[in-house]
């Protein structure tokens, strides 16, 4: 990491960051995506977590949320939310798992590191365990991590912005349901953890 | 001592080897060695014709019997190793019968083969068809006159016990003697042992011969004659096949061995012991072939019978040794007169045997357990006319079969040796309190306390009686200090005793070798060789400074010590056991990993039994691993370890144990931690150290088990024991890992409370009930929640070992009421939800019980905030028993995380998780539950199910901002109305909502639900008006940040709808406004059914 983002702020981006990728690669294993075997152990914040062993998922989770540094530094707020959506064939989602962020501009340098650590922790503590909640995925499935902006980013001004692309990704019809798994508060930063499936309604709709 | 003599055993190995007249000859200067051969044999048999004719007796014999030939005419004998009578005398009766002996052996010419013994190689290589004959032929055919059938007199080496080490394998695997029998018929060799028999092998003495013949000890020279005959025509068909089959040649081998047995076993009858076991000759030695080789092998080692004595001995003399401690410290402070006695049984293992055989009480007797005379078993203990010989212990047997011939060699007799030194020790016990057994056949005696009147007379009389019961002697020797005692009892051996009163001490000492002291060994002997000193009057010149300096502070003082006669240490009973474990350093030999492990495994079991066995467990985890040194060739010593380099490492666990498994497991990893080439190992040792008595240790033990969830006592109705069951099922979800051994105390808090609510609700006069008993009926046994009861949702998220092992505790029903739970749920497509009748806390504080118990009188005597105040007062005060409580807290708190997964899934799910974190403000709980049942019993029955008409009937003042500030504004509010709920909601926030979170407070609500449940009915509107509108300012509040935390209140709430009506509508009103919110804010409803998977 720069030198120069070890600012409380910078700080605090950056473990936010930091979570978010080591919570994805949990989510990814325990939706068992890929084989177990894709995945190893390692050690984060002093918890047991999951980590790709290959170097395309890897990349391509470090990447999407190493990218998303700049938008959480620089235009605090910007991100409303990260979801790990995962779709059935026709591109269908069938479970979202959003993290709600909420950056509050003024940083104050209240919160020590290791309390925000602490916090984090509690969600992976939890969503190692939060399989029961979340639905098998059928076959033929695909996953994607998907960022909501509050408002698109100036392409211009930034070159790094690249790596994320305008999507439209397809929506449900009905309002889905909510499973909370994890939140929390404090005052730089609040994340919230909840799992989104499409509603019993919606799933009609799609038979008929 | 003798328990020496197994580990030294390399260090005799030396082996003596004859040198090979071949080689030899090999170096000479003839041109071909072949040539040279035939040139020597020719000459000596010229020699030998030379002397026969030469001979008179020959002459005149021939001449007397008129045959002009002697008896052994045509006979052409082969004297192989030692024979009694010798070769050279076996060659004069050769001369002088017409005999002929070869000096090496040929098949062409040699007709007989004579010796004592003969190895099992030599047997193969060329005694095949030749018969092999004891001595004894030509002597008996001599004195005979003639030349006597030679049946009787074979030989076959490695058949009868006597000749031949016992192998551990022959207890378990070695050919059955009855397949003798289809050796004639089938010739098939391989045959397996049945138990049964081989079970009576080892512990009869006679059981073998008994099985293939009818009359084994009266086997007469007819018998004799006609089995010879039988089996030399079988020897033949024996050599026939092999000779017919090159592949077939183990099968020969095994046939003629076997006939070989028993035609020796009927020999053998007339010796003066009985064989014990019969051997075929290819019997498996090692771990190599014995699948139970570490079992056996200790069942018959002498080294394991000493170490287990000593747990014999501690458990038959506990009494006494218990009483002696007690005594012990009032003894010692007297020593200034104080005598010692060592005792010690004279050469025990022999004595022992020799009591059934008292006619070879003056000839060389050893103990051994093998009596091949060219074998490397080393003898174990040698009687007084043996060590005449120059026979010691430590010896193999082939040395001491040359320094004296006619050794008698007898095996162990575990079980005498058990009986006689029981006896040993009784007497000494009887006559003596203060015994310090040393050994199975030694100990000190301090009878300074004793009533004697001369130390000598004292120690006689124990020898006479020791004599009397065991008929086995003993020697004592008698000193004022255990080091004096000792050595007078050298002295005094055999069968005397020695006093050495303390004013003799230094001119005993002063001649004495210092290598007899004890301590010395050949390492500090050879170092104080160096420096000249030989005796103890020379070693006492040397100042202890220098002493220190040469040898250390420790040695230095000994030496010091006890060259003056000095030995301070005490007479004192069995010392604690430090460690226990088990090593086999012979017969190991593994072809691969998989053979180490398997033996790993057997050693670990017999370690845990011994474990067991003492009642201890262990901490540390010791493998020693014997490796053959680099280069060092096969030892001379069979089987034995050779060479080795010694490797240990250790592993400490964190719990204690005595689980065979467990023990496995970490010997196999630290095994695997040497990275050995299996075929290297040579021996290995299992040491368990750190010991920890069991029952201590039980407790803490036990605590991980998923019964002693299941069986917290139920006393309370049927209603209770849903939460019951559901906490449990819960606990065993964390259960896994750790569990503080305080845990299991919570649930018959927790369950004395429930009682004493229920019966508080009812109106009963015994308020009182048994707070302070409730330690008391922890220990009650109780019966597990009826299976109907448990939650099948939680239960089948369960791992799947805990619900197998809930599954066995309810005898198999729990599976099928699984099986059946999923049909129905498939059936149906909705999980099956039964709102919760009553909530448990998961785990009730102590003075949250004290709590309860005032709240409940209160209820019953409703006197608003004061009783309160008193009751938070009490919280203060603990009175039964709150010795664990913040440990409990602590636990509690971080169970909470990995099961709060749970509540996502199912309604029960959440409930049961959350009774777990509840428990911090469970005691607020409970008093608040108080106040609501009574404000419910005067509020009417008017329903608000919309946040309107809450609004509407709450006062101004209520409407706004109840949550902002710190402490929020309602709190204060509450304070100061008049509804005792409402009041005590606020004076609990105060103290626990520091995180500002309401879901604790309504968990507390719920595991006190009975409470509130008597008084149903009439409670007053006002506080149902402010506390919907709490709620509802308090999703407000939260909805931005923390649904999750608003997702729990609803659950929470939801399980107080089953309870009642008041709260039926304050969650509808509640969750109304939730949904709403949620949606506004998150763009969905909350799931609240079942996970919908």
């Amino acid at each position: 990491m720069d030198r120069k983002n070890v600012t409380p702020q910078g700080q605090t981006a950056r473990i936010l960051v930091e979570f978010l990728e080591v919570a994805i690669n949990c989510i990814v294993f325990l939706k068992g995506f890929y084989p177990a075997g894709a995945f190893e152990r390692r050690r984060y914040m002093n918890v047991v977590v999951q980590k790709a062993r290959h170097p395309q998922l890897d990349n391509y989770i470090h990447s999407a949320t190493s990218e998303l540094l700049p938008f959480i530094q620089k235009v605090a707020g910007l991100i409303e939310r990260v979801a790990v959506i995962f779709y059935d064939k026709d591109h269908i989602p069938v479970e979202r798992f959003v993290f709600k962020l909420v950056i509050s501009q003024p940083y104050s340098s209240t919160v020590e590191e290791n309390d925000l650590q602490f916090a984090l922790r509690a969600f992976l503590l939890k969503l190692t365990v939060s399989k029961p909640l979340t639905k098998s995925l059928p076959p033929g499935s695909s996953w994607e991590i998907t960022a909501y902006f509050r408002a698109l980013p100036d392409e211009n001004n930034d070159t790094k912005v690249q790596m994320w692309v305008p999507t439209d990704t397809k929506q449900w019809l009905q309002p889905p349901c909510i499973i909370p798994i994890k939140s929390m508060s404090s005052e730089p930063l609040k994340v919230q953890l909840y799992i989104e499936h499409p509603s019993p309604t919606e799933l009609k709709d799609q038979n008929r | 001592m003798r328990s020496s003599s197994s580990s030294s055993a390399s260090s005799f190995s030396a082996k003596r080897r004859k040198p090979n007249p071949k080689t030899s000859f090999q170096r000479s200067s003839f041109t071909d060695f072949g040539s040279y051969m035939a040139e020597k044999n020719r000459k000596l048999r010229s020699q030998f014709e030379e002397e026969a004719s030469s001979s008179s007796i020959l002459n005149c014999e021939a001449s007397s019997s008129g045959k002009g030939k002697g008896i052994f005419h045509g006979v052409s004998i082969f004297v192989d190793g030692h024979t009694v009578p010798s070769s050279q005398e076996l060659r004069v009766y050769m001369l002088r019968h017409g005999g002929r002996l070869e000096n090496y052996f040929s098949r062409s010419r040699v007709s007989h083969i004579i010796c004592s013994n003969l190895p099992d190689s030599k047997m193969r290589n060329f005694s095949r068809g030749l018969p092999v004959l004891r001595p004894a032929w030509v002597v008996d055919s001599v004195a005979a006159n003639k030349l006597l059938n030679w049946s009787p007199y074979q030989i076959v080496e490695q058949s009868s016990e006597i000749y031949k080490q016992t192998k551990l394998s022959a207890f378990l695997r070695c050919k059955n003697i009855s397949s003798i029998k289809d050796a004639e018929v089938s010739s098939d060799p391989n045959d397996e042992v049945d138990p049964e028999y081989l079970e009576k092998s080892e512990g009869t003495p006679l059981p073998l011969e008994s099985k293939v013949f009818d009359q084994p000890i009266q086997v007469n020279d007819e018998f004799g004659l006609e089995k010879g005959a039988q089996f030399t025509t079988l020897l033949g068909e024996g050599t026939e096949v092999e000779a017919s089959n090159a592949t077939s040649t183990q099968l020969s081998i095994h046939l003629s061995s076997r006939i070989d047995d028993v035609s020796v076993d009927a020999v053998s009858s007339e010796e003066p012991t009985n064989p014990k076991c019969l051997q075929a000759s290819d019997v498996h030695h090692s771990t190599l072939t014995d699948p139970d080789f570490v079992e056996n092998y200790f069942k018959h080692s002498r080294l394991h019978f000493i170490g287990t004595w000593r747990n014999r001995y501690r458990r038959r003399f506990c009494n006494t040794l218990e009483r002696n401690c007690s005594k012990d410290n009032a003894s010692s402070i007297s020593t200034n007169k104080s005598y010692i006695i060592h005792i010690d049984m004279d050469c025990f293992f022999v004595s022992v045997i020799l009591r059934k055989y008292p006619e070879l009480i003056d000839k060389p007797v050893a103990v051994c357990h093998s009596n091949n005379s060219k074998g490397t078993a080393e003898i174990s203990s040698a009687n007084y006319p043996a060590r005449g010989y120059g026979i010691r212990a430590g010896m193999f047997v082939r040395d001491a079969k040359n320094c004296c011939p006619n050794l008698f060699v007898f095996p162990y007799d575990f079980i005498a040796y058990e009986e006689v030194a029981d006896q040993f020790h009784s007497i000494l016990h009887k006559h003596c309190n203060n015994v310090q057994a040393l050994s199975c056949d030694e100990a000190f005696l301090d009878i300074t306390e004793c009533d004697y009147d001369d130390p000598e007379n004292f120690a006689s009389m124990i020898r006479k009686e020791i004599v009397e019961t065991t008929q086995c002697t003993a020697s004592a020797g008698i000193a004022g200090n255990l080091l004096i005692a000792r050595l007078a009892t050298k002295i005094a051996k055999p069968n005397g005793q020695c006093f050495i009163p303390p004013e003799k001490v230094e001119h005993f000492l002063d001649d004495l070798p210092i290598t007899t002291l004890p301590g010395v060994g050949h390492a500090l002997g050879d170092k104080l060789e160096i420096r000249k000193i030989r005796t103890c009057r020379q070693l006492r010149l040397v100042p202890k400074e220098a002493l220190h300096k040469d040898f250390g502070v420790k040695v230095g003082d000994m030496l010091w010590k006890y060259c003056r006669g000095i030995d301070d240490r005490k007479v004192e009973v069995l010392k604690e056991t430090k460690s226990i474990g088990a090593e086999v350093n012979w017969g190991v030999r593994f072809r691969n990993t998989m053979d180490c492990e398997h033996f790993l495994d057997n050693l670990s079991k017999e370690v845990a039994s011994r474990l067991r066995e003492c009642g201890v467990v262990a901490r540390t985890v010791n493998l020693k691993v014997k490796k053959r040194r680099k280069g060092a060739k096969e030892p001379a010593k069979f089987m034995g370890c050779g060479d080795c380099e010694n490797l240990s490492r250790s592993m400490t666990l964190p719990v204690a144990t005595d689980d065979a498994t467990l023990i496995r497991r970490i010997a196999k990893q630290i095994f695997s931690s040497y990275h050995l080439d299996a075929k290297e190992v040579r021996g290995v040792g299992l040491q368990m150290s750190r010991l920890e008595t069991l029952d201590v240790n039980k407790q803490g033990h036990k605590h991980n088990v998923i019964e002693s969830w299941l069986m917290i006592p139920a006393k309370v109705g049927e209603v209770t024991f849903r939460p019951e069951s559901r906490r449990v099922v819960a606990e065993s979800l964390c259960s896994s890992e750790e569990k503080l051994p305080g845990m299991q105390r919570h649930g018959p808090l927790h369950e004395n409370s429930q009682l004493y609510f229920d019966r508080a609700a009812a109106g009963t006069e015994t308020l009182y009930i048994n707070l302070v008993d409730s330690r008391s009926s922890e220990n009650a046994v109780s019966k597990l929640p009826p299976v109907s009861h448990l939650d099948m949702s939680v239960i089948k998220d369960l791992p799947a070992e805990i619900i197998s092992e809930m599954n066995v505790a309810y005898n198999g029903k729990l599976y099928d009421l699984m099986k059946k739970h999923d049909e129905d749920q498939k059936n149906n497509g909705i999980l099956l939800i039964t709102p919760p009748k009553v909530i448990g806390g998961k785990k009730l504080e102590p003075d949250a019980t004290n709590t309860s118990g005032r709240s409940s009188c209160e209820l019953i005597k409703p006197k608003k905030a004061e009783a309160f105040e008193m009751m938070l007062h009490q919280v203060e005060k603990p009175e039964v028993s709150c010795s664990n409580l913040n440990i409990l807290q602590m636990k509690s708190t971080t169970c909470t995380d990995p099961l709060d997964w749970a509540s996502g899934h199912s309604s029960k799910a959440v409930l049961l998780a959350q009774n777990i974190s509840d428990d911090t403000n469970l005691d607020k709980s409970v008093s608040r539950q108080g106040v609501l049942c009574h404000s419910a019993s005067v509020a009417g029955d008017s329903l608000w199910n919309i946040p309107k008409d809450i609004e509407s009937g709450v006062s101004e003042k209520f409407k706004n901002n109840l949550w902002s500030g710190s402490p929020p504004k309602w709190v204060e509010k509450f304070e100061v109305s008049n509804y005792l709920i409402l009041n005590l909601i606020a004076q609990l926030y105060t103290k626990f909502g520091a995180v500002g979170l309401l879901s604790p407070t309504l968990q507390s609500l719920i595991s006190l639900y009975p409470f509130i449940l008597g008084s149903n009915g009439d409670e007053p509107d006002e506080p149902r008006l402010y506390l919907c509108e709490l709620l509802l300012q308090y999703i407000n509040h939260k909805i931005d940040s923390d649904i999750e935390e608003l997702y729990l209140c609803c659950r929470l709430l939801e399980r107080l709808t089953a309870i009642s009506n008041f709260f039926s509508e304050v969650y509808s009103a509640f969750l109304s406004r939730l949904q709403v919110s949620v949606s506004e804010n998150y763009g969905g409803t909350l799931q609240l059914t079942g996970c919908g998977d």
